[in-house]
This record gives C-alpha cells, structure tokens and sequence, in this order.
C-alpha cells in the first residue's frame, strides 16, 4: 500500500469479486471519518444527482477507533436505508473518548432524481485496521451489496 | 493467497486439502475440479476457508464448496461445524449480514407454449406485484412492533394465518418456516424499525424473481416425488431478511467483538469474531438471528403469495387451476444446532452455512413426509442467463459435509468489472436474444449481475454429483426474470 503525502485526503474504492472495497486516508481520525463517509456515499448514489440542500446530525459509538468508524459508516447507511435521506458527504464535529458526532449533507431521496448505484447491506469488518505512517491514517473497507 | 503458503493436495477427484498450519487446528478441503479450484485460490475465498480454520471448536474441517468466493469472514461457500463442548463458537461472520437468504421453486402446471406468449406481461405483472430495489417497502401495510414480533417468533405460518398462501407452503419449507427459539426481546429497536415496513419485497443486488422452463430431468423418479415434470413452468425467489436481518448481524458484530476479547479467543479477521456456544452473548445471538431466519421465510411466503396473485391476475385463473405448488424454500444463509456424527458417536454441533445449503439424504426426520423416501429438495440458482438446478441430498452430504452442498453459481467477477465488461452492450437485448425476458430496478444491476461475473453452474453442481454429495435432479432454463 503506497502511502501519501502527508496533510492529504480522498477516498477511491478497490475490486472486490462479491462486494464493494471503499478506501479512504487523511491526516488525522476526523478527516479519515469523512472521507470514508463520502466514499460509502459515492458507492451507494451517483452524488452528482443530489444536492446538497438539507442536513443530518448523526452520532455513533465504539470503544476502538476501527468500530467506531464502522458505527459512523453504519449511520450513513441507515440514513440511506432506513430515513430515505441521500448523503453526499459528511464533517465531522467532535470525535473523542469513544464518541464522535457529525453531520451528514444531502437531501431527501427522491428516486426519479437520484441515481443509486448499489444497494449496500451492510459495512463489514472484514480485514479491518487503520493504519498509521507519518501522521497518515488510512483504512480499507468492505460493504456487503 | 499464494501456493508458497502452504501446500495441497488432491485427496480424492474432487476434495483437495490444506494440511493445518500456524494456528490452524484442522484442515481446510475443497470441493472443486481443477479449474474451479483455480478460481478459487485466486480469489480470496482460500485464505478465508484457512482462517475458519483457526476458530475455537472447530470439528473435522474447514469446507469451501465449489463455488466459493471471496466473502468477508468466511468465504462464501463456506461451512464449518463447532462442539459445544469443546469450546465451539457461534459467528455471525459465518452466516453473513443477509440471514437465511435464501430460495423458493415452485412448481406449476403450467408449459411453455402457455407462458412464452405472455412472458412480457407475466415479468411486468411480477415487478409490479414485488417491490424491489432500495429501500423497498410498502409490498403489504407496514407491521406494528407487536406484529412483527410475532412473525419473527412463528415465520412463515403466522403469514398464512394472515392469508398469504397456504398451510402446505410452510409444510414444504426448511423447518417448516420456523427456526426454535427466536426471541425478539433481545433485537435493537432499530432491527424492529428497519423490519416493519420491509415485509413482502425483494430487495437488490443478486435477488430476483424468475421464470423457468424445466428443460431436463436427471432423475424421474425423484422429479416425480417433488412434482417436477419435464417441459412445465416453475418459478423461484431468490431473496433474505432484508433490512432486518442486516441491522440484526450488525449489531451483533459489535457484541462480539467484546466477546472475542472477553474470551480470550483470537482470530484472524473482525469480521469472524464470535462467542463461545452456551456463553450469553452466542446464546442472545442465536435467538436473534432465528428472528432474522424466521423474517426471510415470512417474505418469501409473502411474496410467494404476492407472485400466485399475479399470475392469477395474467391467466384468469386460481392457483390450484394453475397448478402452483410449492416444492420447496432452503436458505443459504445460517447456523443451525443439528445432530451428526462424529468419529461414530452423535453430537450436537453448530452448523454454520455461509453461502451453503442444506441437503440432507432420504430417511432423515427434517426432510418433509412427503419427500422423506427420496431426500431433501436443494435449490441452485445460477446466473439469469444459464440454468438452475434442482438437486437432491445424498448419503454423502451426512458423512462428509455436515449435510451441506453448494449454494449457486458463485460469482467470479467483481461488481466494477462486470460493469466494465457490460459498458456500451445491450444486455437486454443479449438477453432476449437467449430466449430471456428481463425486468429490473437497480441502474446498474443489470451489467453487475450478467451471466459472465458467474461460474459455470453446470460445473459447480456436477462437482457435488460426482461427490456424492448431492443429485442432479433436473434443470431449469430462464425464459423471465425480475432483478432488485
């Protein structure tokens, strides 16, 4: 896994023969939480058919960083799945002690607008772990579609 | 995984063995021939059926079934069996985030020269009969807490109480549409919100509705028994728990990623965390996911009835002037307590099929009276523009596989690159052009799903056959099919 320059951020996903691979980096846990957020948003919605016109406060729980960031993912999916909102992306607000809350920023799922570009089940922890090197932090993800 | 790894070899014509390594306690083996087995040791399903290997309790081996693929925890294909008593595990990893997803056939009186005048308007009537897609919702008025409570305890035969379908559905479904000791007293409200609206549609991704046309019997006297005959119309559904049954696995993973380190056990991968079998948290486990397992058969006796409205509607008919019977719903998608022998005594193990189904043999007490004689029907969908297979559970299954077989075609392409693949075709025109009339809602479904991401099902179920594992019985050609 190459490694980035240090200070930068974005997400890309990989091949997965079943499912869906998200990957994400920045330099700290606040901007690694937001770009896996946009990047689960981009592989559930083609984002460029929502705007950006309401928001979501969100919040989640994990004692470790790894499930922590699997409890943000999984707000960002419910926010999909079960409270028809489409996310574009999401900022972080606080993240500490075990606890980190934000806002997710899209506006309301309306099928003849917003094209969806895969169903996702589920954020897996499947080889898990975030990685640390110069101050980069970098995680691979697989969603269950 | 790499061959520098470990070292295999073929132990019969169609099982090849991983001997145990580093922490491994038992052996991997593998169904397959040697192109499938290529497959899958390219992918990651190899190296997912070595870290099952590892789990506390495991018994005898880690199996892949000939259409593993790379999953996340197990492979999926992948089934493995741990003794209560000797530490034993239960891991939601090992049944996947879809519980008892799983398949339905049935059965008709109908031909083709009946159907294929009508196929346009019979795949129309069934997308608009089943929701499907994201989020999908609104098949029947959403249940109350109360209601879907009850239908997560009693599954399938608390639907027909509440007139979708019939009693003899659920007498040809695995469990009888119920699995023992559901207990939704320890689901999230969450699971509850995500379930009540969510009853009666198909969801996306590899669910579908078909049409199919039984082009070849293997096996006539079994056909018989399942009330399968050559040249009619049979129908399937292919789909889960939805929403339910994800969040149900979801908030379980977190449980037992505690548990794993509360225990002291070690794996390999977060995703196989788990508990050991009798603790609370494999115990509260167990009791959710049988709620997850119970929703799925509810759904699809729902659908079922959602499809028979539908045809009613094409033909002008009744169901029983159709002729529509079940034959039979397995999932693939589970861990079950279940009998089996082992070194000549009987135990009490927990069988985990991710990906697998169960195919158990002639005279075992869970195969339904009236299949008894013959063995348990297996259902194998493969891709939408190939074949199926209706199979029958053999002695073999009992002796070497904890009654388990294969589970589907297993993809071999991954979504982007069957998109890739697809770009600039018309696959509905492909499609057609096979004799396959094609209905779906997802914008990319279509390409991720097309016959070339899958194996070749032939192959996979005639590896199971020449095992011994499980009989070809007959073969199902798409003429219809509805994609989530």
């Amino acid at each position: 896994m190459a490694w980035n320059e240090p200070g930068e951020r974005g997400h890309d996903t990989f091949e997965h023969t079943a499912d869906i691979g998200i990957e994400a980096w920045g330099p700290g846990l606040e901007a690694l939480f937001e770009e896996a957020a946009g990047a689960l948003a981009e592989a559930m919605l083609i984002v460029d058919t929502v705007e950006e016109t309401d928001t979501l406060s969100m919040a989640a729980q994990g004692e470790e960083p790894e499930e922590l960031l699997i409890a943000w993912l999984e707000e960002v999916l419910f926010a999909f799945e079960g409270q028809d909102f489409a996310p574009v992306r999401a900022r972080v607000d606080s993240l500490a002690d075990g606890e980190v809350a934000g806002t997710l920023f899209g506006e309301p799922f309306d099928p003849t607008r917003h094209a969806v570009s895969a169903v996702v089940k589920a954020v897996t922890y499947h080889g898990l772990s975030i990685e640390r090197h110069n101050g980069q932090h970098r995680v691979r993800i697989v969603l269950d579609v | 995984m790499s061959r520098r790894d470990y070292e295999i070899r073929q132990i019969s014509p169609f099982i090849w063995q991983v001997e145990p390594f580093g922490e491994m306690s038992v052996p991997v083996r593998i169904y397959a021939d040697s192109r499938l087995l290529e497959g899958i040791e390219q992918d990651g399903a190899g190296q997912q059926a070595m870290n099952v290997a590892h789990m506390p309790g495991i018994v005898r081996a880690s199996l892949a079934m000939p259409d593993a693929h790379w999953g996340y925890g197990f492979p999926i294909g992948g089934v493995a069996a741990f003794d209560p008593e000797r530490g034993g595990v239960v891991s939601p990893g090992g049944i996947g985030f879809d519980i008892n997803c799983g398949v339905r056939l049935v059965a008709s009186d109908l031909v083709e020269d009946d159907v294929k005048p009508r196929i346009d308007k019979i795949v129309r009537t069934l997308y608009q009969q089943v929701p499907c897609g994201v989020g999908s919702s609104k098949a029947i008025r959403k249940l109350s807490d109360k209601e879907l409570r009850n239908l997560s305890r009693r599954g399938a035969a608390w639907t027909v109480e509440q007139g979708f379908g019939r009693p003899e559905d659920v007498e040809h479904t695995e469990e009888e549409g119920a699995l023992d000791g559901a207990d939704p007293s320890v689901l999230s409200a969450r699971a509850i919100e995500r379930g009540q609206p969510q009853v009666g549609t198909l969801g996306s991704g590899n669910h579908f509705m078909e049409v199919d046309v039984v082009r070849e019997v293997y096996d006539e006297e079994v056909a018989e028994a399942f009330g399968v005959a050559r040249g009619s119309v049979a129908f399937q559904i292919h789909c889960g728990s939805r929403g339910f049954g994800h969040q149900i696995c979801s908030d379980f993973l977190k449980t037992m990623q505690k548990a794993t380190s509360k225990y002291g056990i070690s794996v390999p991968d977060k995703q196989l965390a788990c508990a050991p079998l009798g603790r609370p948290e494999a115990e509260q486990y167990l009791a959710a996911m049988a709620c997850g397992a119970n929703y799925a058969w509810a759904n699809r006796q729902v659908i079922l009835a959602l499809v028979v409205e539908g045809l009613e509607q094409v033909f002008g008919k009744d169901r029983d002037a159709l002729g529509i019977r079940q034959v039979y719903d397995v999932c693939h998608n589970i861990a079950k307590m279940e009998e089996h022998d082992v070194d000549g005594q009987s135990r009490r193990l927990c069988v985990h099929r991710k990906g697998a189904t169960r195919a158990f043999p002639a005279g075992h007490p869970a195969v339904p009276e009236d299949y008894r004689e013959v063995g348990q029907p297996v259902l194998i969908p493969g891709d939408m523009g190939t074949a199926s297979y209706l199979l029958v559970g053999a002695d073999g299954a009992m002796d070497e596989t904890w009654g388990s077989t294969c589970h589907g075609a297993g993809r071999v392409m991954s979504r982007k690159g069957a998109k890739k693949k697809a770009g600039g075709r018309n696959l509905k025109k492909e499609l057609a052009d096979r004799g396959v009339t094609v209905a779906w809602e997802g914008r990319s479904t279509l390409a991720e799903e097309m016959p070339e991401a899958y194996k070749d099902v032939d192959a996979v179920v005639s590896v199971m056959h020449e095992a011994g594992i499980t009989r070809k019985v007959a073969r199902l050609e798409p003429i219809g099919v509805v994609k989530g």
